[in-house]
């Protein structure tokens, strides 16, 4: 297992300078230019944009300064300077992760954790009154826009009963708000693929056994469904809290929390490359590490995905002792 | 040994079964009634569709509802009806008294815990032992049915299908049932595999004195492991009796079929005989006798009334009107 977590580290340089390339590459197709922006626009002078060009290397060859960028981020551990704080983005982004990941977590946690109940009692009371009531809220849940379910509750709870802060980030309290508008739209999607997760294994041949065995409900869909039902669950999981570690958007902008979403719109607005490059450069970091979590949850619920991944190691070992030792064997 | 311990443990009377669908009701056991005494073996015969299957998960009420259900009948087990009692009763006589072996090996086991687990899961819900002497039990097990004990941490998917009967086998065994169910438990497996796990259950079921009821298709695992056979055609037992008043003395035309469309190695055919005509379906069923429709002895009378069932000598039952005449010589 080991070497299985290794090797996907090792993967993780290819997928980093692949994901460098392809943001340089974005931002130098896109329109507009960060100099003329950051002299003030279209009224400043030719003379003031080219000196601007030429301190930020605007003007060498593609090539270079990616180079450049590539040499700095391995030799200084630098993400990039803003063009326009001329702060670190490293400075920033240490800043305003753990605000995003806070959020994600708490929200993936309260998702999963309700997502996951409501999905089983669906599935094990399927076609019933609850199981009704529960899909209409899970489709509620999915098809309703966040910055209004946020505008709804800011409006019940801070304005009209004033029981929780509208915006901010300081206390627990101002958590909730965010954390519930992320955490039930995600909860909706989490129920319905445990739902029909769980229906597909409760159909299936050792169900029965379990139950021929004497085996009580409880623990028949405990123990044996609902294990088994859980690897689609977790992917969609991981999924919804790689987007969500992107920054929520959104729902930063109308809780004015300073996560990293809104820190890289900024950025693309203000044309500020290396803020681009540096944000998203932690996201695929933080990406992968979360998509490598997730595999390795699978490995612990399913016994058959281990085999695979130790047999992944063996692999390469066999392909070379073949030609060798394979005829004595 | 051979002293036969006649009592009878197990008594079905009347069973029927429903399964309750939105494209109409599906006739899938009907009225059907036997007994069985202990340490006897009765086998269960009949083609696809025929309600096999769904009288033997009937016996555990385990039939998947909905949209299966039965409707009508009595179960009883040492005379207590199965049918009567609450959940939690019955999840005591799962598993100890009454057990089964399931048709497919390959997805009869949970595929994420160890086979050990799942045998020991069993001892532990029905003996008052510890973890550490269920887990013991379960080696026994296995190394009863032939795989060694060292492979209690082993997943199913580490096994072949044969290994994987095996264990399917030790947990059915486990508790020492009053009566195994063995539904088709050998149609999964190659020819070679089918002969070795049918000697292993051969050898427990003698080894704990079990009764089994047998379920197949296969009349030469018919005549290799029974006591007595019953015929089921379209939910119903047309013809009942010992091994041999059903093979040497067939009366119904639906069980002749059945032997006639089996190869003979003595004669030289160039085609076997099949059974013209399909099961009829199970929702729409006739109301005269079910068979009809692809009887070659099939008469006049046959359309105008469902026959009864009739004993034509030492217990052997018929349902079919040929013997009816047969019968009031009889008395």
């Amino acid at each position: 297992m080991g070497r299985y977590i290794l090797k996907r580290l090792l993967q993780l340089i290819p997928v980093l300078i692949g994901v460098m390339l392809l943001a340089f590459l974005l931002n130098e197709i896109a329109p507009g230019d960060p100099a003329t922006l950051l002299a003030g626009g279209e009224s400043a002078t030719p003379e003031k944009i080219a000196q601007i060009r030429a301190e930020l290397k605007l003007d060498d060859p593609f090539i270079l300064r990616f180079g450049d960028y590539v040499k700095k981020l391995v030799t200084e551990g630098n993400i990039g300077i803003s063009y326009k704080t001329k702060q670190p983005v490293a400075a920033e982004v240490a800043h305003r992760f753990p605000q995003t990941f806070k959020m994600a977590a708490i929200s993936a946690v309260l998702a999963s954790i309700i997502g996951i109940a409501l999905g089983i009692i669906s599935a094990i009371k399927q076609y019933s009154f609850l199981d009704n009531i529960i899909a209409m809220f899970s489709l509620l849940g999915v098809s309703m826009p966040v910055f209004w379910s946020s505008l709804l509750l800011i409006l019940f709870f801070s304005i009209n009963l004033k029981w929780l802060p509208s915006s901010g980030f300081s206390t627990w309290k101002h958590w909730i708000l965010p954390c519930v508008v992320i955490g039930t739209s995600m909860a909706a999607s989490i129920v319905r693929m445990t739902r029909s997760s769980m229906l597909e294994v409760i159909r299936q041949d050792y169900i029965r056994t379990a139950r021929a065995k004497g085996q009580v409900e409880r623990v028949v869909i405990s123990k044996h469904a609902l294990k088994n039902a859980l690897i689609p669950v977790v992917t969609n999981i991981g999924m919804h809290f790689g987007v969500l570690l992107g920054g929520a958007v959104i729902i930063e902008t109308i809780f004015v929390i300073p996560g990293i979403g809104k820190y890289i719109t900024d950025a693309i607005r203000n044309r500020d490359y290396p803020v681009v490059q540096g944000s998203v450069l932690v996201l695929a970091l933080a990406n992968s590490f979360v998509n490598l979590g997730v595999d390795l949850l699978y490995a612990a619920i399913d016994p058959r995905i281990r085999t695979q991944y130790r047999n992944m190691g063996k692999a390469k070992k066999k392909k070379t002792a073949l030609p060798l030792g394979g005829k004595a064997a | 040994m051979k002293t036969k311990d006649t009592t009878v443990f197990l008594e079905v009377k009347n069973l029927v079964i429903h399964y309750e669908t939105d494209n109409g009701v599906v006739e899938a056991v009907n009225n059907i009634s036997f007994k069985m005494n202990r340490g006897e073996t009765l086998s269960l015969v009949g083609e696809t569709g025929a309600g096999k299957t769904t009288t033997a998960l009937g016996l555990l009420n385990l039939v998947p509802n909905p949209p299966g259900r039965i409707i009508a009948g009595e179960i009883l087990l040492n005379g207590e009806n199965l049918l009567k009692m609450s959940p939690h009763q019955m999840q005591k006589i799962r598993g100890s008294k009454i057990t089964m072996i399931f048709q497919d090996p390959m997805t009869s086991l949970n595929p994420i815990e160890t086979v050990g687990d799942q045998i020991s899961e069993v001892i532990k819900l029905h003996n008052k032992v510890s973890r550490a002497e269920a887990a013991q039990m379960a080696c026994d097990m296995l190394e009863k049915v032939g795989i060694p004990a060292e492979r209690y941490g082993d997943y199913p998917h580490q096994f072949s299908g044969g290994m994987k009967q095996r264990v399917v086998i030790a947990i059915a065994l486990a508790c020492d049932p009053e009566l195994l169910i063995s539904d088709e438990p050998t149609s999964a497996l190659d020819v070679t595999i089918q002969a070795q796990v049918l000697d292993t259950m051969r050898h427990l079921k003698q080894e704990l004195k079990t009764s089994m009821l047998m379920i197949t298709h296969d009349l030469g695992v018919v005549a290799e492991t029974s006591d007595n056979v019953a015929v089921m055609y379209a939910g119903e037992i047309v013809e009942y009796g010992a091994l041999r008043q059903v093979f040497k003395d067939t009366r119904h035309p639906y069980t002749q079929a059945l032997f006639d469309s089996l190869p003979d190695i003595n004669k030289n055919v160039e085609r076997l005989i099949p059974i013209k005509g399909l099961t009829p379906d199970p929702s729409s069923l006739p109301n005269y006798c079910s068979f009809y429709d692809r009887c070659t002895k099939r008469m006049e009378e046959c359309r105008k009334t469902d026959p009864a069932v009739l004993d034509v000598g030492d217990g052997h039952l018929v349902k079919c009107l040929l013997f009816a005449s047969e019968r009031s010589s009889h008395e």
